[in-house]
């Protein structure tokens, strides 16, 4: 392989067994959907889950809903456990993802052509046959989902009805978060933990397929840990610190650190009803999202815990990191981005949410089985005993919730301690876009094999066994 | 300065007017003056030199492709539809394949090659003949991947007939085949999988038709099933429908190594395996750690084990007797009986102590170092060695206790009285007996016992060491090893003096045989065949059988070979053709071998109860016996004996008559004769019966400070001893016990060391390697006729041929212990 490939060069098939169809991979999630063509690197359409609904209609897209508009509401149509709920706004949402930007909308000539022109339309019926057509956005791409590992068998019928009756895509695949994490990272067998927004997951992957027995979870995922700022930051000395997310600050004077804010809030028209307190609030996660990416981090020292000696230690000035709220308050936080992130594996480091807040009863603390190391010892618990120490030898870690600094080392400290008898590998990613969309990336990279279009579910099947076709195909 | 020429130029214009000359002009080039010892490289900076980069002038800044337009051409790609080729639902995906124009001689060939399946995998060729698809489903044939695993199915009447099991229904056993074509028999996704609830739903349509009515029953009947049990489900399926579809003989290699590996599927050893396989991985980390060091040990161990071997060997050949030493030692113990002598061979001592560079632990009172406790000097004790230097205990009583004592007076200002079990440990004696003054050893008293003979004695009785696999000086001498060396000593003695009388006796009845047979005027047949076998079966049968039927020997032979017992019945047989004298004695040996059960009830009787009680009640008339040819000389040498006998038995070859009585007398003469030769051992088989006493109680308390080794010896040794003894002063037991141990041992051994060996001696040898058992057992016969009419002696046969059984076991037992020396030895 001296000499450099260019893109007139085929690749050797020993390299790239792969051959691609189009097809089209959607990776939706509770924070965000990630869309793509399958054989790319990254998903092309990224948009978040959330979507605006006011009395008007829908709105999907990242800054679309940021936008405050009079009684706004954001919603979500994938429950806390990672579950589709609102299969209509679902629908529009991943069409949305994918319509949007990727496939195009078809030219509807009734709108182009006909509309002011009623004359011109040579045959009606056709014409609306044609309007409807423009719903079927997929006839060209077979499309690859994938689903978390616990999702029902119902909601798995219903994305293939979706898939092949609404959006009338030539074949379709369920394929499982868990191992296409795998896949992507190049291991059909590998121990999966998936830091998803509402769960953290451990999915044993064996040959390319889960061991159902073993997956674990846990609502320790990236919202657990906003509920877990949220506590800090209401429980902060000497005053708790309010987020003013960055919509309703004007303009703002810096201030020393610790001191109080100095910004003038924006003001909005007389007759403006104010947003629903769903949008203050996923504003608000906006930053706590930035707070999260700033002050985080796991706690690596293997010879001291963090509990008692460590977070003695973690105060020192090295470790702290400034952050500055929207309103122009600031302060540096140390030893609580530690603890933040020691909660997830020490249920005693939980911060109790504020009296009188729901937060506590969304998301407790941890029971020991709840933890990451208590998730992974119930998964392998499940498996085969022949087959673990593969597993301990191949764990990805995956998910845009273990993009925490050290969190990787952290893993790998704690597995090793558990398991001293066989050696423990951490299979993370350095670069933080394979982390973030993991499973988007295995699933192109099977929708783009060769070998896999054997499984594609065709509409002709589909027609033909029915949605319990998916079970069976997609297991 | 930009100049309207370069201008022209950017501007890509034409010349205005005549072209300028060249701006560059050549300078005049001036010879350089050449350093020498200098690098062509730091050359080339000195002076006015020309830079490195070369300046050249270009006119156009773009060059045109050099490939003319008209060959160039781009590739075409095309969308097009295609099957894969493992899907059978038609379903038609479209991907981007590059086509190449007709005329592109590069890749025509390709082209040409992939052309027919190209019209395959396209539905409309768009391109008939111009635009051809290049090599890619042909690379990446997907029939070639699609392979299922092999699961065998059956028919109903299949599995009523061959498949049915106790635990298994058969909606379990389809669900279950239906998993394993489902997941290729991957197990641990198939017991990931298995799922009691699924199972109606799970099995094929006709199935579920017959098992709907009772879906709801039998949704909590199935139990969960590990995955040991699956796969034995599975492996005895598929072994039993392999072998319906091929016979076990029909089978090709792979088959049946598959097959056997099915059928020996055991659900057991396997849930075993997991269930330590679970245990070793749930370790804990300091488990885990010890493991860890432990295999650090061992390997450090196993690595320096060759050092340690050479270090054990070492001390091994330190223990060994060393030649310079011993022969100083023989010569001078009486040297060390004076004080003077004393401090000069502690001088002598340190002196090759250092030499040795010993480590400087305390050596017992020798060394000097008073500051030794008793215990310390014990474990000295254990492993010394006789000739060693640093040996200290000696059967001198005073000595040894007055040692001790000056040690505790350095340590402990008291006298210790020592506990009997201390006393044993410490090897501090009380005997009764008168001792010597000064230092003594042990070994130089066991070298007496054994010089005490003649020179082919000696050499005999080493032999018989030899053979029981003891060096003929001891490896530890210590006091109770001593004891029963000498034991040991004593009764090769006996043996060996047994087994001469039986020669005799043996060689006489060969001359009377031949002297009847000369009177009787039969031919020489048996000279022809004069196997020494068959003469030492011809001595007893002589007793029996007229010589007129000697052929019948060999038949003799051979049946005595096998029931040596019934040797006397068979001749019994055959009254009439004996002679009457011969019928008599027949009668005689019948009657006693009818007798025989019963003696052997008796003899059983006195083993096992009173063993001292007959031993003893012969023991009188023997020394009476003893008395009574104590005139011919007790001490008589061997060669001595054997002229004597040559003498006697050649005088009663001139007397033809000679009945077989007188022949007996002959040999009760003799008989009377074996225990005078015992009788030189008396003195010294007293002493160790005493000492055997002693012994016992010694062995009656706890034996921690011998070596363990040591200790299973002298317990062997012993055994066998203490068997042997109670028959003390019986020569017979103690005959049969030789004959035994000339056939249990390897003969080479005594002919070997018996270089100087008479003539007869070697004859006996002879005899012995034939005989085997039989010869044994024969001998017994012989003593009983010797013996015949007085029961006493009879009894004493019987008894004797009781105990050779015994001595059997005996001799067995020092066989395996001289494996064990043999083992000591090699390490």
């Amino acid at each position: 392989m001296a000499t450099a490939l260019t893109s007139r060069d085929e690749p050797k098939t020993a390299e790239y067994a792969g051959d691609e169809v189009s097809a089209l991979v959607l990776d939706p999630g509770f924070s965000s959907v990630r869309a793509g063509f399958a054989g790319e690197d990254t998903p092309k359409s990224i948009v978040p889950s959330f979507y605006a609904s006011t009395s008007s209609g829908r709105y999907f897209g990242d800054h679309v809903i940021d936008v405050p508009r009079e009684d706004v509401e954001i919603k979500n149509p994938i429950n806390r456990d990672g579950i589709v709920e609102d299969w209509d706004a679902a629908e529009a949402l991943w069409k949305h993802s994918f319509a949007h930007k990727l496939t195009g909308v078809r030219p509807n000539k009734a709108l182009t052509e006909w509309l002011n022109d009623p004359k011109s339309v040579p045959d009606l019926q056709k014409a609306m046959a044609d309007a409807e057509d423009t719903e079927r956005c997929l006839e060209e791409h077979p499309l690859f989902m994938t689903e978390p590992a616990w999702n029902t068998a119902k909601n798995r019928e219903k994305c293939a009805e979706i898939a092949l009756e609404s959006w009338a895509a030539p074949a379709f695949y369920l394929g499982r978060t868990g191992v296409m994490g795998a896949f992507a990272a190049g291991r059909p067998t590998a121990l999966v933990l998936d830091f998803g927004a509402t769960q953290v997951s451990v999915t044993p992957v064996h040959d390319g397929m889960i061991l159902k027995k073993g997956v674990m979870r846990s609502n320790i995922g990236g919202n657990y840990m906003s509920s877990q700022v949220r506590n800090l930051l209401a429980a902060n000395e000497p005053d708790r610190i309010t987020i003013t997310p960055h919509y309703l600050v004007q303009s703002k004077q810096p201030v020393d650190a610790g001191q109080p804010a100095n910004f003038v809030p924006r003001k909005f028209p007389e007759a403006f009803t104010a947003p629903q307190p769903s949008f203050r609030r996923y504003q608000e996660e906006k930053v706590i999202l930035e707070f999260k990416e700033t002050v985080l981090q796991a706690w690596t020292n293997p010879n001291t815990p963090f509990r008692g000696q460590g977070e003695v230690m973690a105060r020192e000035q090295q470790y702290a990191h400034p952050f500055e709220f929207p309103d122009g308050y600031n302060q540096p936080f140390s030893t609580e981005g530690f603890r933040l992130v020691e909660s997830m594996f020490d249920g005693q480091c939980y911060y109790p949410p504020p009296p009188g807040s729901e937060e506590g009863a969304l998301y407790p603390a941890p029971e020991p089985q709840g933890t990451i190391p208590g998730l992974v010892k119930a998964s392998l618990s499940q498996v085969d005993v022949d087959i673990r120490p593969f597993l301990l030898g191949n764990v990805v870690i995956t998910g845009s919730g273990s993009l925490i600094r050290g969190l990787p080392e952290r893993i790998q400290l704690e597995l090793s301690k558990m398991y001293p008898s066989t050696r423990v590998r951490i299979q993370a990613s350095g670069m933080a876009v394979e982390r973030k969309f993991g499973s988007w990336i295995g699933g192109s990279i099977v929708a783009s094999l060769g070998t896999f279009h054997q499984m594609w579910i065709s509409k002709k099947e589909y027609e033909e066994h029915g949605a319990s076709i998916v079970e069976k195909r997609c297991k | 300065m930009a100049s309207t020429s370069d201008i022209r130029d950017i501007m890509n214009l034409g010349q205005a007017g005549p072209r300028q000359p060249a701006p560059k002009k050549k300078r005049p080039v001036e010879p350089q003056v050449r350093v020498t010892g200098v690098k062509r490289e730091v050359q080339a900076l000195m002076g006015d030199s020309v830079p490195p980069i070369a300046i050249v002038e270009q006119r156009s800044y773009k060059s045109r492709p050099s490939i003319s337009q008209k060959l160039f051409k781009p590739r075409h790609w095309e969308e097009r539809p295609f099957q894969h080729g493992a899907r059978t639902d038609g379903l038609q995906l479209r991907h981007w394949k590059r086509s190449v124009p007709g005329s592109n001689v590069r890749q025509s060939s390709v082209a040409n090659m992939t052309a027919s399946t190209d019209v395959e995998m396209t539905d409309e060729p768009r391109t008939p003949s111009g635009v051809q698809d290049l090599h890619f489903e042909e690379e990446f044939p997907s029939h070639k991947w699609d392979v299922k695993v092999q699961v065998p199915s059956y028919t109903d009447e299949q599995y009523e007939t061959f498949l049915k099991a106790e635990e298994w229904t058969k909606e379990e056993t389809d669900y279950l085949m239906e998993l394993c074509r489902q997941y290729d028999l991957r197990w641990v996704i198939i017991a990931d999988r298995y799922d009691s609830d699924q199972i109606v739903g799970a099995t094929p349509p006709p199935e579920t038709g017959e098992a709907t009515g009772t879906e709801v029953a039998r949704k909590n009947k199935y139990p969960a099933r590990s995955m040991e049990a699956l796969k034995q489900r599975y492996y005895g399926i598929a072994a039993k429908m392999l072998e319906l579809q091929i016979p076990a003989s029909n089978m090709t290699q792979a088959e049946f190594q598959l097959w056997e590996k099915m059928r020996n599927f055991d659900a057991r050893t396997e849930s075993m395996r997991k269930a330590m396989a679970e245990k070793l991985f749930e370790r804990t980390k300091d488990e885990a750690d010890e493991e860890r060091v432990l295999l650090e040990e061992l390997h450090r161990i196993t690595k320096h084990e060759d050092d340690l071997m050479k270090m054990r060997a070492e001390l091994y050949s330190r223990l060994e007797p060393v030649p310079p030493l011993r022969r100083n030692e023989e010569q001078s113990t009486a040297v060390y009986q004076t004080s003077g002598g004393l401090s000069m061979l502690l001088q002598t001592l340190l002196a090759k102590e250092k030499r040795l560079k010993r480590p400087p632990a305390p050596n017992g009172a020798e060394a000097g170092t008073a500051a030794a406790t008793p215990t310390d000097s014990s474990k000295h004790d254990k492993v010394r060695h006789p000739n060693q230097y640093s040996r200290r205990d000696t059967l001198d009583s005073q000595a040894d206790e007055s040692r001790p004592q000056k040690k505790g007076s350095v340590s402990q200002p008291s006298v210790r009285t020592l506990s009997p079990q201390e006393e044993a440990r410490f090897g501090v004696s009380h005997p009764q007996e008168r001792l010597t003054s000064g230092v003594q050893f042990r070994h130089e008293k066991i070298n007496r016992l054994m010089m005490a003979k003649s020179q082919t004695q000696t050499a005999k009785i080493q032999a018989a060491l030899t053979e029981l696999g003891i060096p003929p000086r001891l490896l530890m001498p210590t006091q109770r090893v001593c004891r029963v060396f000498e034991t040991l000593v004593g009764e090769i003695n006996i043996l060996l003096d047994a087994r001469k009388v039986n020669e005799k006796i043996a060689t006489e009845i060969k001359v009377l045989e031949e002297a009847r047979r000369i009177r009787l005027g039969l031919p020489e047949e048996r000279e022809q065949n004069p196997a020494p076998a068959v003469d030492a079966m011809d001595v007893d049968s002589s007793h029996l059988v007229d010589s007129s039927k000697i052929e019948n020997g060999q038949e003799h032979f051979t049946k005595e070979e096998n029931d040596a017992r019934g040797d006397g019945s068979t001749p019994a047989m055959k009254t009439e053709d004996k002679s009457e004298h011969g019928g008599r004695d027949n009668d005689e040996t019948t009657m006693q071998v009818d007798e025989r059960p019963h003696e052997d009830g008796d003899a059983d009787a006195d083993d096992d109860g009173d063993e001292v009680g007959p031993s003893s009640s012969l023991k009188p008339t023997e020394n009476g016996d003893n008395d009574e040819e104590e005139d011919d000389g007790p001490e008589e040498e061997e060669d001595e004996e054997n002229d004597e006998d040559s003498h006697r038995t050649v005088a009663r070859a001139d007397n033809e008559d000679e009945d077989e009585d007188e022949d007996e007398d002959e040999e009760s003469d003799d008989a009377d004769n074996r225990p005078q030769i015992d009788s030189g051992e008396d003195d010294d088989e007293d002493e160790g019966t005493s000492e055997e006493d002693d012994e016992a109680e010694v062995q009656a308390t706890p034996q921690d400070d011998s070596d363990a080794e040591e200790e299973e010896e002298e317990e062997e040794e012993e055994r066998a001893e203490a068997e042997s003894e109670e028959d003390e002063g019986e020569g017979e037991a103690e005959e049969d016990a030789a004959a035994e141990q000339g056939t249990s041992g390897p003969e080479a051994d005594d002919s070997g060391t018996d270089g100087a060996e008479d003539a007869e001696e070697e004859e006996e040898e002879e005899e012995e390697e034939v005989e085997g058992e039989v010869g044994q057992d024969e001998e017994v016969e012989e003593e009983e006729h010797v013996a015949h009419e007085s029961a006493s002696a009879a009894s004493l046969g019987l008894r004797a041929h009781k105990r050779s059984a015994s001595v059997i076991s005996a001799a067995s037992r020092t066989g395996s212990n001289r494996s064990g020396l043999g083992r000591k030895k090699r390490r």
